[in-house]
Order: structure tokens, then sequence, then C-alpha cells
């Protein structure tokens, strides 16, 4: 293992008065610091595994069936080490930039419940449009290819795209305009309260039926466990759902009952695709020429894309279109900075290389159409991820704790140029899977609304949760809890181009996670 | 024996104990031997191997259950250029879906507003790998799927690749129903059309069908051979019918209710614009017990061609086989009366569309 030779870690004290380059502080200043936290970058360092080795042990497959991880190599540089070939030195926060750990209220972390304290770990923060993490991530989604490679010289190439979303949901939004123009939205949100009273009355009338539907197959099924094989000497054992031949005049009580049930289960399934179809019904009411289920539908779309309308002709102020505006603005901010020759702060390479020797069940076609399992074998598999210019510039975690158990909320901030998994030692990225332009913006709880609560459980299992979006907090809630977004601007699968790959606005509004031990 | 710790636990555990913050639950208590002979080796996560086709398989198992509620403005898996004959559209895109949401809120826009959580069971990541030509072993594909998934899914779905499979029953009569008000037919003159007289004999039979992902315009499920994709409709496929149990119709049935390649069987539209499908419930919506009414063999996947992956849902070792790009699976399992399906929607939610379940507390249906 080595580390680079003139790796060096500075913790800076009295994080409020940090403005500048390091100074010695006289006694004046030092007597003005608060001891509320610390501040500290990595400067010129390199790690690498080198041919020292590691091993993890104790995992199992479903069976029960031991594997070992032997860790072959691993390595921290700086961007350009050629997935750690070159000792590249690396650089984790400056002087101006640190990571900081500190105790935070108050202004410094707005969302805490007043009177709240929390531990607060925050990466490098940068305002500029290419190290915050916020905008040139969500340019390099848009961008797809990435920027410097061959072929991906113009930044403005996340621009177009951007203006295709953006005209893609303007169009969407000028139909339903037009089809509600001359009614007006709050004539059609009216009109929609009213029908949606019959759906709702009919609704409660399905879920009613439902449940009768199920309370006489659940009769059928108990009658017909006790019915006999034979009926009335001359009546086998029909199928289930079926009924024996003597119908309402068998002899034989159970046989009797049981075809009692099967007629009430039929009566119960009539009235349940009668109440379905009063329900169908009641959402084809038509108003303005248009159906109760249209109207909804455009009214719900029209809401998503310009928000809630507050007029007969609504403005489009907020909603997707606002948003997708306000990311195109981001969007070629990040471009014209590239393209005047702006340059981001290098970011980390980091790697792991290792090999797995796990349990492996080989299945094979058996020739009659069937798939049978067949030996189980030790497998060895050479498994390797690189990320290259990787960055996680504004993340923060804050901790605090109550009555509840530890809490928090996290915002993790992450971009890299590129995650390369590979499981071959000697070969091209043509065999590996290569995502470019890689954006993590995960947002977990919100220290008023929604605190994230971390917990072991009595029975040593760990819990996760977040209360839910209530009646009484949507409004805030829905305003102020933020999403998550996870992008890729471009996969390529053993050199299959896949392209790009979103999950966007994403808000987890209830979680409660419980982890279990396997096998169960 | 050696008493065991597993990583995460510890690490949160030790995180409890170092925070001056973090209110005590209960007095530390050195174990005994025999509670620490007690502990057992399972693990929260677990690791499975195998091979099939040519294929080597790594899947990466986390023993959780998960309730939640989330509502996902865009999911848009494969974006990229795509234009072979088993294109079914000129999507952009795989799986694109707006709008997306998991879970429901019952009495949204009320006081009451209570949230209806979608239920998760052991999520996994699984990594498929190949050894090529040159004998090079190559990533192949990767997946995240579900041990067992239930609730209501949500979605304005623009278009989809992969398996999507469900029953459509209902009554005949209502099919017939809507025959006529979509033939501006009354009870008289439904006796002079073939197809609404047939479906008047059906009486109140009950009637189903399964419905998948078709080419809109014919129903196909696959073009020269191989499976479409960005599907925009579900449907009837070309050449299925409806079925009933009905001894006596059901030899009928084939001939007055098949799609034969025009999207329409008796008469009835037999694909629909999977627009029309606003939120779909997956697994048995009678069944709240996810171990019983949960949906088995739930994933999505990225891959670089025909990858086979192991089908979770079936005792019998099958495999399912993928396409190149994005792939979604919410497939039935098992076959005939012992089917179960992803989702079940009435004949009339068929006819007329599904419509969204509330996803948002407030007046907001969706985007909130």
């Amino acid at each position: 293992m080595s580390l680079g030779a003139r790796s060096a870690a500075l913790i800076l004290l009295a994080l409020p008065g940090l403005a500048a380059a390091m100074e010695a502080l006289d006694d004046r200043e030092l007597g003005e610091i608060s001891g509320a936290g610390v501040g500290f970058f990595l400067d010129h360092f390199y790690y690498d595994q080198g041919s020292a080795s590691a091993q993890v042990s104790g995992i199992k497959d479903s069976q029960g069936n031991g594997l070992t991880i032997d860790f072959e190599r691993a390595y921290i540089k700086g961007e350009g080490s050629q997935r750690g070939a070159l000792d590249s030195e690396a650089q984790l926060g400056t002087p101006l930039h640190p990571f900081t750990l500190k105790v935070v209220s108050g202004a410094a972390a707005p969302t805490l419940p007043s009177g709240t304290q929390a531990l607060q770990l925050h990466t490098p923060t940068w305002s500029d449009p290419l190290n915050d993490t916020h905008q040139y991530g969500l340019w390099s989604y848009y961008q797809g290819c990435l920027y410097g490679e061959a072929g991906c010289s113009d930044p403005s190439q996340a621009q177009t795209a951007i203006d295709s979303e953006l005209g893609g949901l303007e169009t969407s939004r000028d139909a339903i305009l037009a089809r509600y123009q001359s009614v007006g939205f709050l004539t059609l949100k009216s009109g929609i309260d009213q029908d949606m009273q019959l759906v709702a009355q009919r609704r409660a009338e399905v879920a009613v039926e439902t449940s009768d539907v199920q309370g006489a197959y659940g009769t059928m099924e108990t009658r017909y466990a006790a019915a006999p094989a034979t009926a009335d000497l001359f009546y086998p054992k029909p199928d289930f759902g079926e009924k024996y031949g003597c119908g309402d005049i068998c002899i034989n009580s159970a046989a009797r009952a049981y075809n009692s049930s099967v007629d009430a289960y039929q009566t119960q399934l009539d009235e349940l695709a009668a109440a379905q179809k009063a329900l169908a019904e009641a959402w084809n009411v038509e108003r303005d020429g248009y159906t109760l289920n249209q109207r909804v539908t455009d009214y719900d779309e029209f809401t998503s894309l310009c928000g809630t309308p507050t007029a007969e002709s609504p403005t489009c102020v907020v909603g997707r279109i606002q948003k997708t505006k306000d990311n195109r603005t981001t969007v070629i901010l990040v471009a014209a900075t590239l393209q005047s020759g702006g340059t981001r702060v290098k970011g980390l390479d980091v790697g792991v290389e290792a090999t797995f020797n796990l349990p492996s069940v080989a299945y094979s076609d058996d020739g009659n159409g069937n798939i049978v399992a067949g030996a189980t074998t030790t497998r060895s598999d050479f498994f390797s991820i690189n990320l290259e210019g990787f960055t996680l510039n504004g993340a923060y975690l804050n901790l605090w704790g109550d009555s509840s158990g530890l809490q928090g909320e996290a915002s993790l901030q992450m971009y890299a140029d590129k995650l390369v998994i590979g499981a071959c030692r000697n070969c091209t990225d043509a065999n590996r899977a290569v995502a470019k332009n890689l954006y993590f913006d995960i947002n977990l709880g919100q220290a008023s609304l929604q605190p994230l609560t971390l917990s072991v459980l009595a029975d040593g299992e760990l819990s996760l949760f977040l209360p839910s979006v209530t009646w009484a907090n949507h409004q805030a809630f829905y305003q102020q809890v933020p999403k998550s977004n996870v992008s890729i601007g471009n996969l390529n699968i053993g050199g299959v181009d896949l392209g790009s790959q979103v999950v966007r606005g994403m808000r987890v509004d209830y979680l409660n996670l419980r982890t279990v031990n396997l096998p169960r | 024996m050696r008493s065991t710790c597993r990583p995460l636990p510890c690490v949160l555990a030790l995180l409890c104990g170092s925070l001056f913050v973090c209110a005590a639950q209960a007095e530390l208590k050195p174990m005994a031997d025999s509670e620490l002979a007690e502990i057992t080796g399972q693990a929260l996560i677990t690791m499975d191997g195998l091979t099939y086709g040519g294929f080597e398989y790594t899947r990466v198992n986390l023993g959780a259950d998960i309730d939640l509620l989330t509502n996902i403005d865009e999911l848009r898996l494969g974006n990229y250029s795509r234009s072979q004959p088993n294109t079914a559209s000129n999507q952009p895109a795989d799986i694109w879906i707006d709008n997306f949401a998991l879970g429901r809120v019952d009495n949204a826009n009320s006081a009451a507003a209570s949230v209806v959580p979608f239920q998760v069971r052991d999520p996994y990541l699984e990594f498929a790998f190949k050894t090529n030509g040159a004998g090079v072993r190559e990533v192949a594909g990767i997946r995240l799927g579900f041990g067992r998934a239930r609730g209501d899914l949500s979605g304005d779905m623009h278009s989809l690749t992969g398996t999507l499979q469900g029953l459509t029953t209902g009554s005949a009569s209502t099919a017939r129903e809507y025959y006529m008000q979509q033939n501006n037919l009354n009870a008289f003159t439904c006796t002079f059309d073939f197809n609404c007289l047939a479906l008047s004999l059906a009486g109140n039979s009950e009637i189903y069908s399964e419905v998948q992902l078709v080419k809109d315009g014919t129903g196909d499920t696959q073009v020269n051979g191989q499976d479409i994709n960005r599907a925009t409709h579900i449907g009837v496929a070309n050449g299925d019918s409806f079925h009933t149990d009905n001894a006596a119709l059901e030899p009928l049935l084939p001939a007055i209710a098949s799609n034969n390649g025009d999207c329409t069987a008796s008469g009835l539209p037999a694909c629909f614009s999977l627009l029309n499908y606003k939120s779909i419930f997956i697994g048995d919506r009678t069944q709240a017990d996810l171990d019983i009414g949960g949906a088995q063999g739930i994933f999505f996947s990225l891959q670089n061609q025909n990858v086979p992956w192991q089908d979770l849902a079936a005792a019998n070792n099958q495999f399912i086989a993928t396409q190149s790009g994005a792939f979604a699976n919410f497939a039935k399992t098992g076959e005939g009366a012992n089917a179960i399906y992803p989702f079940v929607v009435s004949l009339y939610e068929a006819l007329n569309g599904a419509a969204r379940v509330p996803t948002c507390v407030g007046d907001l249906s969706k985007g909130c």
C-alpha cells in the first residue's frame, strides 16, 4: 500500500471567519473562535493499494454457502490517472472550499426546527456553474456525450436537447388550452368537481360489491371443501365453480348448500359487473363535449405542466414547463461558460478491482423443453468498478437526535464523468459497461417536514423511516421537501449504446424500510 | 462460537453510540455466552451465482421490506435512436413514463387523506456476463428486481418495452352494451347485427382475455419473429380471443371475439392506448398479505443483447427472454387456472380506460 509522498491534511478552525487563503491568527482573532466546527481538505495525495491484499468473507449465497471477495486493487487518485495507472495527485477540497464538520442551527441549516442543533458534514461548496454539481449535472444529462471527447466539442448540444423537450411540453399545454378556451379552466374544474361526486359514490359501490364477491367466493370455497364426492348417488362432485347436476333439489344438504353458494357467487359477480358499469358511465358523463375521464386527464395534465389554474384563462408560471425553462437557463449558462473556456476543478479517480469466488448453479435445457438446475461449482469472477472525474460538491448530512432516536436529512450531490464496470482484466471499454455523465442528486428527508429517522430495531434490524405527507402540511411539503434526480448521459454496454437514462423529479412522500435477515 | 456483526447495523449502532445527541433507548448490557451462541449466520445481503445459455449471472439480494409512496416526474430508460422492424412506435425511448407513482392516497382531497403505500420485498441487483468469441468476458446486462411487489402503479405510459401481462374480465353483457353504445344500436337493431346478437346470446356469462403489449392497429406481439419494442398499446393479441368458462359458449367465442389483426374482437376494440391505463394494481388486490398477494418476478433491466434473465416467480426454473435495450417485466406467474397476473382490470376498465388513483394529498391528482 502506498500513500502519496506529499500528502497533507489540513484542518481549518473557525469556519465562520474563513474567507481567504490560510493565514496565522492573532490572539484577538483566536479569541473570537466559537469552536463551532472544523474545516478540512486533503491536498496532493493519492492512495494505491499496491501489492497489499484484502479479503472479505462471511457473505453467503441463498443456500448458505460461503463466498469470498479478494480485493486485488484499490486506488484514489487525481483525475487523469488513467484508472490508477498514473500517480496523479488528488485534492479533496481547498482552503476556500473545504469539507466542514460543525454544529449548525438557524440560518446555517434553515430546514431545522427552531431550537434544534445538528451535527453537519458538508462537502465543498461551489456556486459557479461548472463546479456546482446540480448545474453541471443537469447540463451533462442533456449533453449526453462526455464533453471534450472526440465528437463532443459543442456544449450547446444540451440546449438543443432541452429546447426539444420544452417544445413538446408547450405543444401539449397549447392543445389543452385550445380545447377548453371557450369553457374556461375554473368552469372546467367546477364541472369536474360536480361530476366526481357521482364517481366517488359509485366507486364506493364497486368497493362494496368487490367485497361481496370476495365473501361469496370464500363461502363457495368452504362449501366446496365440505361437499361430498358424490351427491344423491348419481351426481359426481363437479369442478370448483360448477354445480352438482341435482341443482336446487339435491337431497344431500352439503351439495345443495354448495350449489346455492355458486348461485350466490354468480349473483354477486353480476352485481359487481353492474356496479362497474355504473362507475364507467359516471366517468363517461359529458360536459362541453368531453367525457369526465377526458376532462380530468386534461386538467391534471395542465396542472402538472403549468400549476393549478387560478383563472379561466390561466397562466403557466409554475409546473413542469417553468421548471424546464429554469433548467434551460442553467443549461445555457453552463454551455456558455464552457464555450468561453471555463474548466472544472479536477475531481477524483476512484477504482476497485476484486475477484469474487462464489458458488454458481448451472442451469441448462434438458432437451424436453425443461430447464433444470445442475451442479453447483465455484466460479471465480473478476469484477472492477472505476469512477473518473468524481466530485461530491454541495452534498451535506445533518444529524440530530430526539425522543424518536437518530434523525437526519441528507443531500448527495455526486457527479462523475464515467462509471466503468468491467468483468475482464485485459480488455477495452467496448467489453465493459460505461456510463458517461453520471449525476446523482439524491435528497432524503427534510428536517422540519420529513425528518429521516434511522434506528436499530429490537431484533437488531435497521429501520429507515420518512413520515408521510399529511393533509395539514401538504402544501408546504410539496414546496419544500426536495426532489431527487438520477441521470446518465449515455450508457454503453459491451459496445452497444443504450442512450440516456433518467429518473427525474422523484420525491419519496413516505418510506418505511426495515431490513430482514436472508434467507427468510 | 464466534460472534458476528453485520456491517451496516454495526456502523449505525456505533454512530448512535458516538453521537451525544442520540437518545439512549435502553441500558447496554454485555451479552452472555448463551446469547452469543444464538447468533446465526443470517445476513442482510446474500449473493447468488448461476449460469445459463452461455451467460454468467451474479445477483446481490437485499433483505428488506419497504413500504413507500413516491411520485416521479419522469422515468425514461433506453433513450436512443431505434428503427427496427419490430419497433412498434416512433417514441424516443424504450420505457417512458411521466408522472410515475407507486402507492396511492385515499380521501386525497380531505382531512382524512391517508397514504396506502406500495409494498416491495427483497430488492436485488443482478449482473449478466458473457464470454465473447474472442474469449473476453463482457458485461451483457444489469437488472433491478423485486422479490415481491404489491400496490398501485400509476403513470402516463408513453412507451413500454418488455412484458406487461394482465387479465381483463367481465360479463358478456358488458361487452354487448358497450358495443351497442359504440355502434348506436338499441335492443331491437342489435338483433340484426351478428356481433351484437352473439354477445346477446352469451348473456351474463363471464368472459376474459389476457392482454399484453401489442402493436397498434394489428395487435401483433412480434414482427418477423422478434418481440416488439416501444409499445404504445396493450390488448388482445392478434389471433387471440376472449374466453369463457361457459362450456357451451367457449367454442363460439373465437369466432365472435378474436382479434384477427385489426385490433378489434367482436367489433369491440381489442387494443387500448397505454395512456388510458393511468393506474394499474400490481399483485392481488384482494390479498393484503404480501407473501400471498405480492406479484413476483417484477424487474427492470438494461442489456446489450437478448439476455435471458432467471424468472424468480417460476418454480420450474424458467428464464425470461429480453431484447437489447431497456426492458420492464410485469409478467404473469403460473399457467391456466393457477395463473396470477400482475394486474387485473374489469372489462369496463379495459374498454374505457383505468382512471388514475390519487397519488398526491390535496387537489393534485399527479405532478406533486
